[in-house]
C-alpha cells in the first residue's frame, strides 16, 4: 500500500489526533457542572493556549513548504501531522468554547477557524480524488505534449482551410482563432468552453465544444463542387474533429488542475485572517480579563 | 490605410504568403486572436500592438513584455523600412510599403521553435487570474486587526456600531441587574487593561454583603487570594452570577479544620458522604427550686438518631390519626395534618401548635358536670385551683343547691360525696376543691396532655405545677426545604405524602421527633450519580454561610464585621 497522507508512517499522526482528542474531551469532562463551563476555567484557558498554539503550528506548513532544503521531517510528515492536527484543533476549540457562540470577535474567530479548517478538508479530498482522474483524462498525455499538438492541428487547420472556398476558409479560420482554452476563474473551474466562430451567411456563432463548425463543415461535403474540394473539406474535417478531442482534454485537464488549487485561495488568506481574529481574541480576553 | 504581412515561408514552393489587414494597427501575441501570431519563449497572449505610420511601424508591448529592435530589448520603439524586430528567434524586418499600403513587414519564423509553447497563448491556470493569496491575506489581516482590534481598543466613540467596538469583545450579556446599571461601560468593572476584575469593581455597589464566610476569616479558612470573580463570573450563558457547584462547598467541607472540629465532613449528598442529620433541639434542665422546678432551655444540635423530644407535651399522633379513636367533633371526619399543622409562607416552617387552635375544639376543661357551662382557664395552676375555690363556694353557698341535687338523677354505684356536703359551705368548697384539683392534675383534665409535678406541700395553690410546654420551631436551622414541594409526590397526595416522610401514624409518644434522617432524602435524591434520582446540589438545601450561623458561634463579638455585612441589615 502506497504511504499517503492518511497513514504515513503506520498512522502516525492519526495516533497523535486520537490522543489530542481523549485529552482534550477528558479535558472538558473535568469541569464541574455547577459553574459554567467555558473558556474561563482552568481546562478551558489549557484547551484554548493548546488550540491557539496548535494554529500557528499549522500556518507554519506554509513556512515549511517553501524551504525544499529543511530537514525538519520530511513534507509529506509535515502535511499529515497538519491534515490530522487540523481537524483536532476544530475540536479542541470547539472544547475550548464549550460550543457557545454569540455575536462577537471570540465566535469570529472561531468561524475563520472552522471556514479554514473547511476548506482544508476539501483541499484534502481533491487532493485524493482528482489526480486520478486528471490521469484517466488524457490518458498519460501531458498538458505541454497537447498544446504542442494543438499548435499544429491549428497550423494544419489554418493551411487546409485557404485551400477551400471562402465560407469554408472564414468558418475554419475563425473557429481556430476563437478556440478558447482556460480563461478566467469560472470558465477554468467548469470548463466551460466560450469558442465562437464566423459565417460569411450568419456572422458569428457560438462554438461550444467545436461541434458547430464541425456539424458546418461536414454538411459542406456534399455541397462541394469539385472532387479535389471534398479532399480538402474531409482532411479539415479531420483535423477539426482531432482538435475537438484535444481541445476537450485540455479544458478537462485544467478543470481538474484549478479545483486542485482553488482551495488554497480561501484556505492560505482566511489562515492569515483567522490568527489576526485570534490575536484580537486573546488580546480583548486579557484587556478586559 | 492597410498593412501588408509577408509571411516568408522556406518550405512553400511560392516562398511567401501575403495578407493584407485592412487597419493601421496589428496585434502581435501567441493567441489565435491576434493578427500576428507568434509562438514561442517569452511571447504573451497578447505581446504587443504595432501601429503603422507613413511607412514606419511603432512597437508598443504590452504589461509585462519586451521585444528585441535591432538587438536591442526595448518595450516601445519606432521601426523604419530596413529594421529587424525580434521574438524568440521570429524575425520581422520593415519593408518600405508598396503604394496603397501604410506599413509593410516580412516574418520569417523561427523553424526550432516548441509547440508546446503554444500553451502561453491561454490562461491555464489559477495563479494567471485575478485570484491571489498574499494580497487577500494581507487584506483580511489587517482588516480583522483594524476592526477587531485596534478600533475597539483605541476609538472611545459612542457612534461605533457595536460589531466594531469593545462590546464586540464581550465573551456574553450581563446580568440584567448589572446591564442596567453601567450598560456597555466595560472599563466599570474592567479598571486597569490586562489585570483582573478588583473586588472592590463588585463592593463599589454591593457594600453590604450577607451570606458569605466574613473576609476578616478569609485567611483562616484558605479564601485569602479568592476574589469576588473567582466564583461570581459575569457574560456567562446563560446568566449564571452564582456558583452552585458542589465543588465550592466541598472543597474546604470535605475536611473542614476551622473554626474547630465542630464541622463533620461532606464530600457528597450520599449516604456515605454527607454527615448524619443531627437537629437543632429544644432541650432543658430542671432543676428544683422552692416548691416546683425550674427549666433552663437551650438548642443543642443532636444526632437525629439519639434525638429525644423533650417538650413536656403528651401527645400520641397514632391515636389521633386513627379514625376509630379520633374524630373532628364538629364534621365528624377524621383529622388530618392539617388539622393542626399549618403550613407558614416561607413553605418550610409551620405555625406553632397551641391550644387553643387546635386541642380545646375536643378537649374542653369542664370540670364540674353540674356547672357544664364552666371551665378553666388554660396555661395557669394556681389561677386554676382560684377559680374552682370560688366556683365551689358559691356552689354550696347556694340555698337551692339542695334541691337541685335531690332533684338530680343518680347512678347506681357512683360516689357522689363530694357532691353531698353539708358542713359550712367554705369548708365544703376546700374540700371539694382539693378533691377536683388532685382529679385534674393526676387523674384526668390537665394531666391528660401535660406532665405534672406534685410536691408534698399541703398548700393547694403550689402543690401542682404543669411543666412548661416548649415545641422546638425549627428542627433544621441550616437547611433549606419546601414542604410544599414535597406535597406532590409520586403515588402520594395529602397526609400520604406527608406520613411518607414523618411516620406519624406509628408514632405513640410525643417523645418520637418523627424527623426523617439522610436515608429519607437520599431515597429520592444524590448529587448527580445515580440514574432515576433527583439532583440535588449543596446549595438546593443551604444557604452559603448564613449570617445567623456565623453570629450563633460568637463569631460576631470577636471580629468587628461591620465592615463585611454592614452596620445594618
Amino acid at each position: 500500500m502506497f504511504e499517503n497522507l492518511f497513514n504515513f508512517r503506520d498512522y502516525r499522526y492519526f495516533w497523535w489526533f486520537c490522543a489530542s482528542v481523549l485529552i482534550g474531551i477528558g479535558l472538558y469532562a473535568s469541569q464541574s457542572s455547577g459553574s459554567p463551563i467555558n473558556g474561563g476555567t482552568w481546562q478551558g484557558y489549557v484547551l484554548g493556549s493548546w488550540a491557539a498554539l496548535l494554529i500557528v503550528w499549522l500556518a507554519l506548513l506554509g513556512y515549511r513548504k517553501r524551504r525544499y532544503s529543511s530537514r525538519m521531517g520530511t513534507m509529506q510528515g509535515w502535511t499529515s501531522a497538519h491534515v490530522y492536527l487540523g481537524v483536532a484543533v476544530w475540536l479542541l476549540a470547539t472544547l475550548h468554547c464549550a460550543a457557545e457562540f454569540g455575536w462577537n470577535i471570540h465566535t469570529f474567530a472561531y468561524a475563520l477557524m472552522t471556514f479554514v479548517i473547511v476548506s482544508g478538508m476539501f483541499g484534502v479530498y481533491v487532493y485524493l480524488a482528482l489526480p486520478r482522474r486528471t490521469s484517466d483524462n488524457s490518458a498519460g498525455v501531458g498538458r505541454s505534449e497537447l498544446f504542442a499538438e494543438l499548435y499544429q492541428l491549428n497550423r494544419e487547420g489554418a493551411d487546409i482551410a485557404h485551400k477551400c472556398a471562402g465560407d469554408v476558409q472564414t468558418a475554419a479560420l475563425s473557429s481556430i482563432q476563437r478556440s478558447k482554452v482556460g480563461g478566467g476563474v469560472w470558465a477554468q473551474l467548469t470548463g466551460r468552453d466560450a469558442s465562437s466562430f464566423e459565417t460569411l451567411e450568419d456572422g458569428g456563432a457560438a462554438n461550444p465544444d467545436q461541434t458547430p463548425i464541425i456539424d458546418y463543415v461536414a454538411s459542406r461535403i456534399p455541397k462541394a463542387g469539385k472532387r479535389s474540394e471534398v479532399t480538402y473539406l474531409r482532411e479539415l474535417l479531420a483535423v477539426l474533429c482531432r482538435r475537438q478531442t484535444v481541445l476537450r482534454q485540455l479544458r478537462e485537464e485544467i478543470r481538474l488542475k484549478s479545483w486542485l488549487k482553488i482551495w488554497l485561495y480561501v484556505h492560505v488568506p482566511m489562515t492569515f485572517a483567522t490568527i489576526a481574529a485570534l490575536t484580537a481574541h486573546v488580546f480583548s480576553t486579557f484587556v478586559y480579563w | 490605410m492597410a498593412i501588408l504581412v509577408r509571411e516568408i515561408d522556406t518550405k512553400s514552393d511560392t516562398g511567401a504568403l501575403d495578407q493584407v489587414f485592412d487597419s493601421d494597427q496589428l496585434k502581435l501575441g501567441s493567441a489565435t486572436d491576434q493578427d500576428v501570431q507568434l509562438v514561442g519563449r517569452g511571447i504573451l497572449a497578447k505581446h504587443a500592438t504595432l501601429q503603422a505610420k507613413a511607412g514606419s511601424i511603432e512597437v508598443k508591448c504590452n504589461s509585462g513584455a519586451t521585444v528585441e529592435a535591432n538587438g536591442k530589448s526595448v518595450r516601445r520603439v519606432t521601426l523604419s523600412p530596413g529594421d529587424l524586430l525580434e521574438l524568440a528567434g521570429h524575425q520581422l524586418r520593415v519593408i518600405d510599403p508598396p503604394s496603397g499600403f501604410e506599413a509593410a513587414f516580412e516574418i520569417e519564423h523561427n523553424p526550432d521553435i516548441d509547440p508546446a509553447l503554444f500553451e502561453a497563448a491561454f490562461t491555464t491556470s489559477l495563479e494567471q487570474t485575478w485570484l491571489g493569496k498574499r494580497g487577500p491575506a494581507w487584506f483580511w489581516t489587517i482588516a480583522v486587526l483594524v476592526v477587531g482590534l485596534a478600533v475597539p481598543f483605541y476609538v472611545d466613540w459612542d457612534g461605533l456600531p457595536s460589531w466594531a467596538s469593545d462590546e464586540s469583545w464581550s465573551s456574553g450579556p450581563l446580568h440584567p441587574v448589572h446591564y442596567v446599571a453601567i450598560g456597555d461601560n466595560c472599563s466599570a468593572c474592567h479598571v486597569n487593561p490586562f489585570e483582573q476584575v478588583r473586588d472592590e469593581a463588585c463592593t463599589t455597589c454591593h457594600n453590604v454583603m450577607s451570606d458569605h464566610a466574613p473576609m476578616p476569616l478569609h485567611a483562616d479558612v484558605g479564601l485569602a487570594a479568592i476574589r469576588c470573580a473567582s466564583c461570581h463570573k459575569e457574560h456567562n450563558e446563560p446568566i449564571h452570577l452564582t456558583v452552585t457547584d458542589d465543588a465550592l462547598c466541598t472543597d474546604c467541607h470535605a475536611a473542614p479544620d476551622w473554626p474547630s472540629a465542630q464541622l463533620a465532613s461532606v464530600t457528597g449528598f450520599h449516604n456515605d458522604e454527607h454527615s448524619k442529620f443531627a437537629v437543632d433541639l429544644l432541650v432543658s434542665t430542671s432543676t428544683e427550686r422552692g416548691t416546683g422546678l425550674v427549666f433552663d432551655w437551650s438548642i443543642e444540635p443532636v444526632l437525629l438518631a439519639e434525638a429525644v423530644d423533650k417538650s413536656n407535651l403528651k401527645y400520641p399522633h397514632d391515636i389521633h390519626l386513627d379514625p376509630e379513636q379520633v374524630r373532628d367533633l364538629t364534621t365528624g371526619e377524621p383529622l388530618t395534618c392539617a388539622s393542626c399543622h399549618t403550613l407558614r409562607a416561607d413553605d418550610e416552617h409551620f405555625e406553632m401548635v397551641n391550644m387553643e387552635d387546635h386541642c380545646r375544639s375536643c378537649h374542653d376543661l369542664k370540670f364540674d358536670r353540674l356547672a357544664p357551662d364552666r371551665e378553666l382557664p388554660h396555661g395557669n395552676p394556681a389561677e386554676v385551683v382560684l377559680m374552682m375555690e370560688g366556683h365551689f363556694l358559691r356552689s354550696f353557698a347556694d340555698p337551692n343547691r339542695q334541691s337541685t341535687t335531690s332533684t338530680r338523677r343518680r347512678v347506681p354505684g357512683r360516689n357522689r360525696a363530694s357532691e353531698t356536703c353539708n358542713d359550712d359551705p367554705y369548708v365544703c368548697a376546700k374540700r371539694r376543691t382539693a378533691d377536683e384539683a388532685a382529679n385534674q392534675f393526676t387523674r384526668r383534665g390537665c394531666v391528660t396532655c401535660h406532665d405534672v409535678y406534685e410536691n408534698d406541700t399541703n398548700d393547694i395553690l403550689t402543690r401542682y405545677q404543669v411543666l412548661p410546654v416548649r415545641l422546638t420551631q425549627d428542627f433544621y436551622n441550616v437547611a433549606i426545604f419546601d414542604h410544599r414541594a414535597h406535597l406532590t409526590q409520586e403515588g402520594a397526595l395529602g397526609d400520604d405524602a406527608c406520613l411518607t416522610c414523618h411516620d406519624a401514624a406509628a408514632s405513640s409518644t410525643s417523645s418520637d421527633l418523627l424527623i426523617p434522617d439522610l436515608e429519607n432524602c437520599t431515597a429520592c435524591h444524590d448529587d448527580h450519580r445515580t440514574a432515576n434520582l433527583i439532583p440535588l446540589h449543596c446549595v438546593d438545601c443551604h444557604s452559603f454561610h448564613p449570617r445567623e450561623h456565623w453570629e450563633a458561634a460568637g463569631l460576631e463579638t470577636s471580629l468587628d464585621l461591620s465592615s463585611v455585612w454592614g452596620e445594618t441589615r
